[in-house]
């Protein structure tokens, strides 16, 4: 990473010198500041967006595309600091999914300034040029209603894990949780905790729903990090639960053919991050998109549950991906995201 | 030190003390790391990023001082971060129901020394261990932050209020003099005041400190509570920084507090150790997380570095003691 | 089978200071050889080396003529050399057994059980074999300091150890205890084990070792027969001039009463305790180990207000308990038993540790001058003759005597009325006693009260106005000066004089 990026300056340092002044449409340089790199879908989207850097700067020859991540690590101090020093390094476009949009209010207004194309990623703000968002309360509504085309019609009891406290995008998902779940009067949500998308916090969690509530039928989840701990501990206590994810992670995706992950919404890093650079390049190309932007975010369901969640009354307009071609996609963001797209 | 036996008389001026020798180790350390840093992008010298640079450490040098004054006295504080979260919210709830921001600053920085008084009243009086206490302090300072806020962020509007942590001269912001004389007036109240000597004399031997009627226990409540009072600036600088209240404000920031002291030398044990050395720890460690930032450096290697760093400065220092005590 | 050490021409330096030159030591098997030099003689280096604790610059160590090395404490251990230390090593929570087989502990058969009645019954057998009557089964937490060293010694011997370096070991001893250890190296010379007796107490060694050798500044000065030595040649060689032998001044008790203790009772430790002290008065309790008289002292300085009784000052009831913070603010001082724990501020230098009850008497403007600091921290060190480097000196490098001389020189100040002293030469040099002799009859002469606990009966009868004899907490006979009778007072002391 750092020897790419110091040669990469270097090479442009010395183009610069060769070539005289290069026209700024020969460059373009982009940030991404996350507010982690640990969990797995950090680490998905992140290893996405470093390979989409690379693919797009190969497949076009007119500019030279360049990139970089940063990792707050969680501290909201951390990543204030690493904010300014990027809008003083001036790159063309910042991508910032920002602990806190209102922290950020006072930075996006000194990154326009000088010159750079702000993005809130995930948590929309009204002054960034732009907000990718995820379309939470969709995504979380369609994982509900499959949840109640799915359960048969009979009493049926699930518990949800929740996000941390006060992060918009897990009250977000949360909320369309509950009105997909609304949608039937067979499902009933015996128990919701955050697990502060904290991987070992969930397994705890996990642990004591599973004795807590000995006839509980499935966990929710508003993230897949919370899946990996639930399902291992159901399987290692003999019992048969059903799980309903959020994020779309591969070794999740794996667990629902013939597995009891029976519905994910299809987010997947990978895409997200191969997603960014092509959105990234269109904007530099001239392109505007809507202002908030939705990410493309299919559920994920197998055929046969599909067509069985249809017979049960799921609503035929929500798109859905079978777990193939779900796989697929969220192995390789190129498929629908890479160079080819926007050529 | 000098020489271990009394044989001889050691001849003072010769040998540098051990924590001077720290120090022109941490100052070497620290132009090596400009120097390389400034070679791999010579945007590192630029005025707007040592202004950057200076702003950022703020805040850790604050509560490193506080943290050195505990440190001082063999203890530790594990729950400066939470108070930052925790008096900012204070701060800003007081702000918004009065419209005042003196009464804002001066809600933050009570309820800073709150935190820090309950701190050093289980540990002072009642002999608690600090860990402990403050490792309870820490949940709970965080938890009352949350329920403060709603788990939500306040915008803030309020120029007065914000003035501290938000405004630049030019380049320069206004909270880098204030910080600088609250490091005058903490090293009068250290190296000038009969507090200051109380507080080495604490951390040395509390047995000794307490035969000989120097109330240690006393001094132990007061150096929490300074820290505490230290969280609540540092809270008014954060809000003023990010124009809000912050719930998860100075998440780990205890830790890199702790960090820059054990850096800057002063000893886990108590007793040794000056503010120079935490001034210097600070700098160091913010420099390095600055330069990696503008080299790009992976952050899967930045903790990496971080942890190598802190080692490899802790294991020198442990023999030079050691070559120095044979 | 008779073994023998040979150090020959040994040398070390700490950087520019020369520890060690030319030290030739030798050691034979069943004998005692004392080794005594003042503190920062090179004792403990020259013993460190031979522990292996230090590495030598230059010199030969050998062992029955086989040159050896001993390159870590490990290699000391195996060449049979053990070490004795001042600060015990052994843990508290175990038994005497347990803590002797510590680390080879005996089993069951292949079974990880620990068979400790086997254990038990070999230490048994040892301490058999020396005459010694301890119940291995005793937890060492329960012993007092002189069983505690046998048990190290024992352990040692248990190991194949044939030479057993002890240092300062009678510093913590009742008379008691003393003769106990006495006895005990006696029965190990017979047993062919060699031992090297670091001490300053001139009575002791010319009672047990056969040879004496004494250390200054490095080198050595004297090593003679003891049978061929006399006690003054051997102080003359440590100091390198005639001891100026402490006489104590004469002097009339005319002063106000400082203190009054009546009928003080605090059950288990002391009983109907009543005695004066008067301004220029110096008296001194004294007793065996568990006479209670620290117990007494502390409750008097404030330290613990459990008990019943009345102490007055100055005609002023005390409050009981009223802690040491109080206590100094009306003109009190202690100076504890025990310098490294509750006397000493290690990290800090010389200069700290002086000054910190003078702190508020040198505040300008709500600021410490410096200037007054210095001023009296000079005196306080020409005072007392603390011999330091620098007032920047780190106190945990300075030699016993002189930490100890530290701990009286913050009670130099003009405003003391009541100086309450705990052992005040306990492990310190014969040259630096005689400094604090006299420091505590100048601190009298200026009509300071003092009350002294000692456990040495010729330094109770040199310093004494007055003395208290204590058993089991309750007084036994006061004695006025001049008349002293040391047979009385130990037999006082060891509860044989009740009711003479």
């Amino acid at each position: 990473m750092t020897f790419k990026r110091t040669f990469a300056s270097t090479l442009a340092l010395a183009t610069g010198l060769a070539g005289g002044a290069l026209a700024d449409e020969g460059k373009l340089d982009i940030v991404f500041i996350n507010d982690g790199h640990v969990a797995p879908y950090h680490v998905a989207w992140l290893s996405g967006f470093e390979d989409a850097i690379e693919a797009y700067d190969d497949a076009f020859e007119d500019i030279e595309i360049t990139g970089r991540w940063l990792s707050a690590e969680g501290s909201l101090e951390k990543m204030i600091q690493q904010t300014e020093v990027t809008i003083n390094e001036k790159p063309d476009v910042m991508f910032v999914n920002a602990i806190n949009v209102d922290a950020f209010e006072p930075l996006v207004a000194k990154a326009q300034e000088a010159g750079i194309t702000w993005i809130a990623v995930h948590s929309p703000m009204e002054s960034a040029d732009y907000s990718f968002t995820l379309g939470d309360v969709a995504n979380g509504t369609n994982q509900g209603m499959a949840m109640c085309a799915l359960s048969g019609g009979e009493a049926y009891k699930v518990a949800v894990m929740l996000g941390q406290a006060g992060n918009p995008s897990g009250e977000a998902r949360r909320e369309g949780i509950m009105k997909g779940i609304a949608s039937c009067d067979n499902v009933e949500v015996v128990a919701e905790q955050p697990a502060d998308w904290d991987t070992v916090k969930a397994q705890s969690i996990a642990e004591n729903w599973m004795t807590q509530y000995p006839d509980l039928d499935a966990i929710s989840g508003v993230t897949d990090a919370y899946m990996y701990p639930s399902i291992a501990i159901a399987t290692n206590s003999g019992k048969d639960l059903e799980f309903f994810g959020y994020d779309g992670d591969i070794p999740i995706l794996q667990q629902m053919q013939d597995g009891p992950v029976k519905a994910d919404i299809l987010l997947s890093g990978t895409r997200e991050g191969w997603n960014f650079v092509q959105m990234a390049y269109r904007i530099h190309k001239g392109e505007t998109p809507d202002k908030v932007y939705d990410f493309f975010t299919p559920l994920v369901m197998s055929e046969e549950n599909h067509k069985l969640a249809l017979a049960n009354g799921f609503p035929e307009d929500v798109q859905v991906y079978y777990v193939d071609q779900a796989l697929d996609v969220a192995a390789k963001g190129y498929l629908e995201f890479g160079p080819d797209s926007v050529k | 030190m000098t020489t271990a036996t009394a044989t001889t008389p050691s001849r003072p001026g010769f040998k540098l003390d051990s924590l001077t020798q720290r120090y022109l180790f941490l100052i070497l350390l620290i132009v090596i790391a400009s120097v390389g840093f400034g070679i791999a992008n010579e945007n590192f010298y630029s005025l707007a990023n040592i202004g950057i640079l200076l702003r950022s450490i703020a805040v850790p040098f604050l509560l490193s001082m506080g943290m050195t004054f505990i440190m001082l006295t063999g203890g530790i504080d594990l729950s400066v971060g939470s108070n930052v979260a925790f008096s900012g919210g204070v701060g800003v709830v007081a702000l918004t129901a009065t419209g005042s921001a003196p009464i804002g600053f001066a809600a933050a920085v009570a309820a800073g020394m709150a935190i820090g008084a309950i701190n050093g009243v289980f540990i002072g009086r009642l002999r608690l261990s600090a860990f402990m206490v403050t490792l309870a302090t820490y949940a709970l300072a965080r938890g009352m932050a949350l329920v403060i806020y709603n788990a939500d962020s306040i915008n803030v509007s309020d120029a007065a209020f914000l003035w501290l942590g938000g405004v630049s001269w030019g380049n320069m912001p206004v909270v880098i003099p204030f910080v600088a004389l609250v490091f005058v007036a903490l090293s009068v109240l250290l190296y000038k005041s009969t507090f200051g000597r109380d507080v080495y004399a604490a951390g040395s031997n509390i047995n000794t400190a307490f035969v000989l009627g120097r109330r240690p226990e006393r001094t132990l409540v007061w150096v929490y509570v300074l820290s505490g009072a230290l969280a609540g600036l540092s809270a008014i600088i954060t809000v003023g920084r990010v124009s809000s209240g912050q719930p998860w404000a100075g998440l780990y920031l205890e830790f890199d507090a702790i960090t820059a002291v054990i850096l800057g030398g002063t000893s886990l044990f108590g007793g040794r150790g000056r503010l120079l050395g935490t001034i210097l720890g600070v700098l160091l460690y913010g420099i390095i997380i600055n330069g990696l930032v503008l080299t790009g450096t992976n952050p899967y290697l930045q903790s990496l570095i971080k942890g190598m760093i802190l080692l490899g400065v802790v294991l020198l220092d442990t023999l030079v003691q050691r070559r120095n005590a044979q | 089978m008779t073994k023998r050490l040979d150090m020959k021409g040994i040398g070390k330096s700490f950087f520019a200071t020369r520890a060690l030159d030319n030290v030739n030591f030798t050691c034979v098997a069943g004998e005692v050889h004392a080794l005594v030099g003042l503190n920062g003689a090179g004792k403990s280096t020259l013993m460190k080396i031979l522990g292996g604790v230090y590495q030598k610059d230059e010199g030969v160590i050998e062992i029955d003529g086989a040159k050896v090395e001993i390159a870590a404490p490990s290699d000391a251990g195996d060449r049979g050399i053990a070490m004795i230390h001042q600060e015990l090593s052994l843990i508290n929570e175990l038994t005497v057994a347990g803590n002797i087989f510590l680390g080879r502990e005996l089993r069951h058969g292949a079974t990880p059980f620990v068979n400790k009645r086997e254990m038990a019954r070999q230490v048994r057998a040892q301490l058999d074999r020396f005459g010694l009557t301890l119940d291995p089964n005793r937890k060492v937490a329960d012993l007092n300091s002189g069983e505690k060293q046998i048990v190290e010694i024992i352990r040692a011997l248990m190991s194949d150890a044939w030479l057993i370096v002890m240092d300062e070991p009678t510093s913590a001893l009742s008379e008691e205890d003393k003769e106990m250890l006495f006895d005990f190296i006696r029965k190990m010379k017979e047993e062919g084990i060699a031992i090297i007796y670091i001490s300053h107490h001139m009575p002791e060694i010319f009672s047990i070792a056969e040879q004496v050798t004494v250390m200054r500044d490095g080198v050595i000065v004297l090593s003679e027969c003891t049978a061929a030595s006399s006690e003054d040649h051997v102080i003359r060689s440590m100091t390198g001039a005639e001891l100026d032998h402490f006489v104590k001044p004469h002097k009339e008790i005319t002063g106000k009463t400082i203190l009054t203790v009546e009928n003080l009772t605090h059950p288990g430790a002391y009983e109907d305790i009543s005695f004066n002290v008067h301004e220029g008065e110096i008296v001194v309790m004294t007793g065996l180990r568990g006479c209670g008289a620290p117990e007494l002292a502390k409750a008097i300085f404030g330290l613990d207000g459990s008990y019943a009784g009345k102490i007055s000052y100055f005609g002023q009831p005390l409050k009981p308990g009223r802690g040491p913070a109080q206590a100094v603010a009306d003109g009190m001082g202690l100076v504890t038993e025990n310098r490294d724990k509750n006397g000493i501020l290690p990290p800090l230098s010389v200069r700290d540790n002086i000054a910190l009850p003078y702190l508020e008497k040198s505040v300008k403007a709500g600021l410490i001058d410096g200037r007054r600091i210095d001023a009296l921290v000079d005196k306080a060190i020409r005072d007392t003759s603390t011999k330091t480097s620098s007032p920047e000196q780190e106190i945990r490098f300075l030699s016993g005597g002189n930490k100890q001389k530290i701990c009286f020189s913050r009670w130099l100040d003009p405003d003391l009325k009541l100086l309450i002293l705990l052992e005040p030469t306990r492990g310190i040099d014969v040259h630096a006693k005689a400094d604090i002799y006299r420091i505590i009859e100048d601190l009298a002469g200026r009509g300071v009260g003092i009350l002294i606990l000692s456990y040495e009966i010729d330094e109770v009868i040199m310093l004494a106005d007055r003395v208290l004899t204590l058993y089991q907490g309750a007084t036994v006979s006061e004695y006025a000066y001049p008349g002293f009778d040391k047979d009385r007072m130990l037999a006082d002391m060891a509860g044989a004089g009740q009711g003479h």
